[in-house]
């Protein structure tokens, strides 16, 4: 897929734990899970929002399109 | 959910009533010698006969799968898989069934004009009404259309679920 998820960067930065994250935007960890490993098919702009405050990050911190070869 | 339980009751009854019956037929006819088809017996055996013969044992058969389907098409919902594989699959072969039928009928129907010399029934007689071959051609077509509506159903779904 040619969205790439940071999350993950964005996660280990803040020095948050995921558990933590899907606590503070209440959302399942296996909803985490599914958006941290690429899986989801669509991202709500609710839990974007939600990802960009408690992360105090913007939305192309955590999105990234790379241009398919 | 009750109107589900009773079309899942009926058809469990309807489709082991009609195996029972079929079975009850065919062991009273071995038994007792009078193995006839449309109550009449063929005694000097033809090859249209004997197709006429298979065309005839056939069309049980399809009518069968085609009930079995809706049978476990029932199940399905009552679990609650609704937009499922195995909800397509069921779909799809009750389509089959009911064309495969249609398509054993009308055959045998034509068969059955030439072995009795009745003239040609293809076009005569049963083309209106839910009984006419037509008519379960067109029934299988919509559920093979169905199966791909469910199919889509299937795919929204999942992406409804991906969406976090």
């Amino acid at each position: 897929m040619s969205i790439v998820i940071n999350l993950d960067v964005v996660l280990a930065k803040r020095g948050m734990k995921s558990n933590e994250l899907a606590q503070q935007i209440g959302i399942t960890t296996a909803n985490l899970s599914i958006l941290k490993t690429g899986k989801a098919k669509a991202i709500r702009f609710s839990t974007l929002e939600a990802i960009c405050d408690v992360l105090d990050c913007q939305p192309g911190d955590i999105l990234e399109y790379l241009k398919a070869e | 959910m009750r109107s589900l339980m009773l079309f899942k009751l009926m058809i469990d009854l309807f489709f082991y009533g009609s195996i029972m019956s079929v079975l009850v037929t065919l062991g009273f006819g071995i038994s007792t010698d009078s193995f006839n088809i449309g109550g009449q017996r063929f005694d000097d055996l033809n090859p249209t006969i004997i197709t006429f013969m298979i065309f005839t044992l056939l069309r049980p058969i399809t009518f069968f799968i085609a009930v079995y389907h809706i049978k476990q098409l029932a199940s399905s919902f009552i679990k609650g898989e609704i937009f499922s594989d195995p909800t397509s699959r069921n779909l799809k072969m009750i389509g089959y069934g009911f064309i495969l039928y249609s398509v054993v009928e009308s055959i045998g129907e034509y068969l059955n004009s030439i072995v009795n010399n009745i003239g040609d029934t293809i076009m005569s007689g049963n083309f209106m009404g839910f009984n006419s071959a037509w008519f379960q051609f067109t029934l299988g077509l919509l559920f093979v259309f169905m199966d791909r509506i469910f199919q889509n159903a299937k795919a929204l779904e999942q992406e409804n679920e991906l969406t976090i």
